[in-house]
């Protein structure tokens, strides 16, 4: 259980709006006339009664909105003004697709940001003199407020006056309905997060589902937002940890998240933190023990995966996130299976078709490198086991030392290759750069596994 | 300087062997003093000195408490405590929201406090059928019970309260998923002077407890059936005939119920102040023509959703019930200016009206709004999702009733730039020349 970081409220200032607001703000008539950044603080929206009832109602439609339609699977905020007397709650029912008007976003942050900091005190407040709670305690009510700040005080009060009939659970689902407003307006609030990790308690699996695609639905606006990622691990340990999944359907749960997964893949390319959140969830099914998930499931996930991954690179040879994913996936094969060394040539016969058909690409070169260090490293492996089970194919290649020659003269002929087909052809400028990359590569060999390659081959640098 | 006039004296008293006020004031004004004080304040009197602590924590200082403010900190020491020292005098205690009070604290409480006869237990998640059991076994003098919201709670409760509650005038079930229709009639039966009787949200109310109560019960005046979706006319028509002071009925989320149950209303419950039926879908006009024309006392109405009403309830609203001040009229979609101008034209309208939520009325215009200008009282309005309401309407209609809060999904107006900000255009002696 990892440690959940709390977030010390103090020293967050009230006015920090994220940058994705500033925009919004801009775009409405508020702020409209005036782009200056230094005015803007001034004009940064005022709350007043009639406006926090607003605020609340359009509250209540979008998580209304959320709670009712399960297939949403696209959040955004439109940018536009208020012209007609309309919920800014835009709903398509058709292709579920929920959005916000922009005119209301900064109105609706602000209120809501403001009532979930007092949530949020309070909560504090009562888990702390909880422990030593024999006697009653005097509540000198009224959480700590800055010094001279008359306005904020007079907020302050406001809000005590109104939120603190509620009750401990109102209060805290009041919390979670304002926590959920925040994030899906703002994902980079980490106090939201934390707050639904301390209070929202999935007691069905259904419930967890339901905050999972939640989360996705987050992710459909911000595909590439940290905080997302490792809430989604905290969900997915909980409910391991609850045992809310039957040991039998485990796997399918966790290939489930890998599925939803995809979408912010597919969202935002290069997304490092989705691709290493899916090797996460990948590791959690190969470690698991022996009686829950067999070693055939565990061998046909990693071989669903490697194919997956396979037409991802296809398609997006420049997504070096993706090429990582795959390295990871080919060192977890090679321990898994038998024998690797046909997958490896496999895969540096595949890459050099690439390096052909896109030239100029540079993450295909890193990842031809991460897989040449893999090669060499499983074939020491098997050396310094003596040989007791070296891998079957190497006797077709004769030896393992034969093997790392064989490896040595790909290297050479896919150099040789480049060298004869762009040596002259300075015009393009893709291939220019290919050659430039090989000239690299070639650097790279030598200093890192001392192969020469020159004898063989007359590169000019 | 305050403080300092304050401290001289005080430390003057604490050299002494008892305090002066001790001396002067006899122990009878004392506790009167302290009887006005809260919770925090007793508790921080009582560690002053030993006299002081007898005299604070003496039972006449704790008839009435509430302990809202405390929720999870209070645990089930605490109320042992509480009913210890306060003894018999304990009358009224709110534990609303003091979730970790078990039963057994509530066993100590209720055989120590003896005189209860004001009981908040909402949403108190871990008392079961044991608390009401010992109840009904010390309390005979309870008057008002509340466990909204305590989900163990069953049938077995219901009935040892009917057994030994026999006073019992209030009670609230709400959300208690546990209770049955069997456990309201059985309650009915025991106790034939319930005027409170509120059950909102759950499915256990039906046709047989309804009738229980109302053939049990003739006293009731608080009725509270919210979402009890399985209600048909014939039980509240049998309600309206036994019970005929009813003033506050909330049938809301019984989508069962027809015409004929606001014909019953309407012949026998004259009393009626308040009337909720939000979700009501089958009401039509002449159900309320005939509640109209007979409960002349109607103040709030909430009529959300009743979607088959049309400008003539409000014709007859308006004709009927001259003291109606909230008017719910959300959702009825068929709901046109002609009526709003039927509403703003009645006599209820220049002095009573103070709250009209018309969201999600598609016919409703600007026209309508002119024709309330006349409602002088009239606080808020909804508009929510009116889409033929301009803001030169709403506008308009501020000019007339400069207080009044409109509520609609317009952006906020932008404030007027701050007067003093600005600054002059002129010096002084520049104006004076």
């Amino acid at each position: 259980m990892s440690v959940i970081k709390k977030v010390h409220l103090k020293g967050i200032p009230f006015n920090i709006l994220p940058e994705t607001l500033l925009l919004a703000i801009n775009m409405s008539p508020i702020g409209g006339d005036e782009r200056n950044g230094s005015n803007f603080r001034k004009k940064v929206v005022i709350i007043d009664e009639n406006v926090a009832e607003l605020c609340d109602k359009i509250l209540q439609n979008l998580s209304n909105t959320i709670d009712k339609d399960d297939l949403l699977d696209e959040f955004d905020i439109i940018p536009c003004e208020s012209k007609l007397n309309q919920s800014p709650v835009i709903h398509d029912l058709t292709s579920h697709k929920v959005a916000l008007e922009s005119w209301c976003v900064p109105y609706l942050f602000k209120h809501s940001y403001h009532q979930f900091l007092w949530i949020c005190r309070k909560s504090r407040k009562t888990s702390s003199t909880s422990s030593s709670s024999s006697t009653i305690q005097s509540s000198n009510s009224g959480p700590r407020r800055d010094s001279g700040n008359i306005a904020s005080a007079k907020r302050e009060k406001e809000l005590s006056r109104k939120l603190s009939c509620l009750s401990e659970s109102e209060r805290i689902s009041k919390g979670l309905l304002l926590s959920r407003a925040l994030i899906i307006i703002n994902p980079e609030l980490t106090l939201a997060w934390n707050y639904r990790r301390d209070f929202f308690h999935p007691s069905s699996l259904e419930a967890l589902e339901k905050e999972q695609r939640f989360v996705s639905l987050v992710m459909s606006r911000k595909p590439k937002c940290p905080e997302g990622f490792t809430y989604r691990k905290w969900l997915i340990k909980k409910a391991l940890q609850k045992s809310l999944v039957e040991p039998s359907r485990i796997q399918d749960f966790i290939s489930q998240e890998i599925d939803m997964i995809e979408q912010p893949i597919r969202s935002y390319s290069t997304n490092y933190h989705a691709w290493s959140y899916r090797f996460w969830l990948l590791e959690l099914v190969l470690t698991y023990d022996k009686t829950v998930v067999s070693k055939d499931q565990k061998e046909i996930m990693l071989d669903r995966e490697l194919q997956k991954s396979n037409t991802w690179i296809k398609s997006n040879v420049s997504d070096y996130s993706g090429c990582h994913y795959r390295q990871k996936l080919l060192d977890c094969m090679l321990n898994f299976c038998s024998d690797g060394i046909p997958l490896l040539l496999k895969e540096l016969d595949e890459n050099e078709k690439r390096i052909f058909i896109f030239e100029g690409h540079e993450s295909l070169w890193h990842h031809r490198r991460t897989v040449i260090l893999l090669s060499i490293n499983h074939l020491k492996k098997c050396k310094d086991n003596n040989g007791s089970n070296a891998p079957l194919s190497s006797e077709e290649y004769g030896g393992l030392e034969a093997l790392e020659k064989t490896f040595q003269d790909k290297e050479s002929d896919l150099v040789q290759q480049i060298e004869s087909k762009n040596y002259n052809d300075t015009e393009n400028e893709c291939s220019q750069l290919n050659f430039k990359l090989c000239q690299a590569h070639v650097k790279w060999m030598e200093r890192r596994l001392k192969w020469d390659l020159t004898k063989s081959v007359h590169l000019e640098v | 300087m305050k403080q300092s006039q304050f401290n001289v004296p005080k430390t003057r008293v604490c050299m002494e062997e008892e305090g002066l006020i001790n001396q002067k004031l006899p122990k009878e004004l004392l506790l009167r003093i302290f009887s006005y004080l809260d919770v925090p304040a007793l508790c921080r009197c009582a560690q002053v000195s030993k006299p002081w602590n007898l005299l604070a924590l003496d039972g006449s200082n704790w008839q009435k408490i509430d302990l809202f403010n405390f929720q999870t900190d209070i645990e089930g020491a605490v109320v042992e405590n509480i009913a210890r020292r306060s003894g018999g005098f304990l009358k009224k205690l709110s534990l609303r929201g003091c979730q970790s009070v078990g039963d057994n604290a509530m066993k100590t409480f209720s055989e120590q406090c003896p005189n209860i006869e004001v009981l908040n237990l909402e949403e108190c998640k871990q008392i079961t059928d044991a608390t009401c059991i010992s109840l009904s076994r010390n309390g005979r003098k309870l008057q008002r019970l509340d466990l909204a919201s305590c989900s163990n709670i069953t049938d077995e409760s219901l009935k040892a309260l009917s057994e030994g509650c026999p006073n019992l005038t209030h009670i609230n079930i709400s959300w208690c998923d546990n209770i049955s229709e069997k456990g309201v009639g059985l309650l009915a039966r025991g106790c034939p002077k319930l005027r409170h009787f509120i059950a909102k949200g759950r499915m256990f109310i039906d046709n047989d407890s309804v009738i229980h109560l109302a053939n049990q019960c003739p006293l009731l005046e608080v009725v509270n059936f919210n979402y009890a979706a399985a209600l048909t006319d014939e039980a509240i028509q049998r309600l309206a005939q036994n019970c005929l002071n009813i003033h506050y009925l909330c049938i809301s989320g019984c989508p069962n119920l027809t015409d004929a149950t606001l014909l019953a209303l309407a012949q026998y419950c004259h009393k009626l102040t308040t009337f909720e039926a939000a979700g009501c879908s089958q009401f039509t006009d002449n159900g309320f023509q005939a509640l109209a024309r007979n409960c002349h006392y109607l103040e709030k109405m909430d009529l959300e959703d009743c979607v088959l009403i049309t400008d003539n309830t409000l014709t007859y609203l308006a004709a009927g019930c001259p003291r109606l001040e909230q008017l719910t009229l959300s959702h009825c979609e068929l709901i046109t200016d002609d009526g709003i101008r039927q509403l703003g034209m009645a006599p209820c309208a220049a002095e009573h009206l103070t709250v009209l939520e018309l969201d999600n009325c598609p016919l409703i215009t600007d026209a309508s709004l002119e024709h309330l200008v006349s409602c002088h009282n009239l606080q808020r309005i909804e508009l929510y999702d009116c889409q033929l309401i301009t803001r030169a309407g709403i506008r308009r209609l501020r000019n007339h009733l400069p207080n009044i809060s409109v509520h609609a999904y317009f952006a906020p107006m932008t404030p007027p730039p701050p007067v003093g900000g600005s600054r002059q255009r002129y010096c002084r002696c520049c104006v004076i020349l």
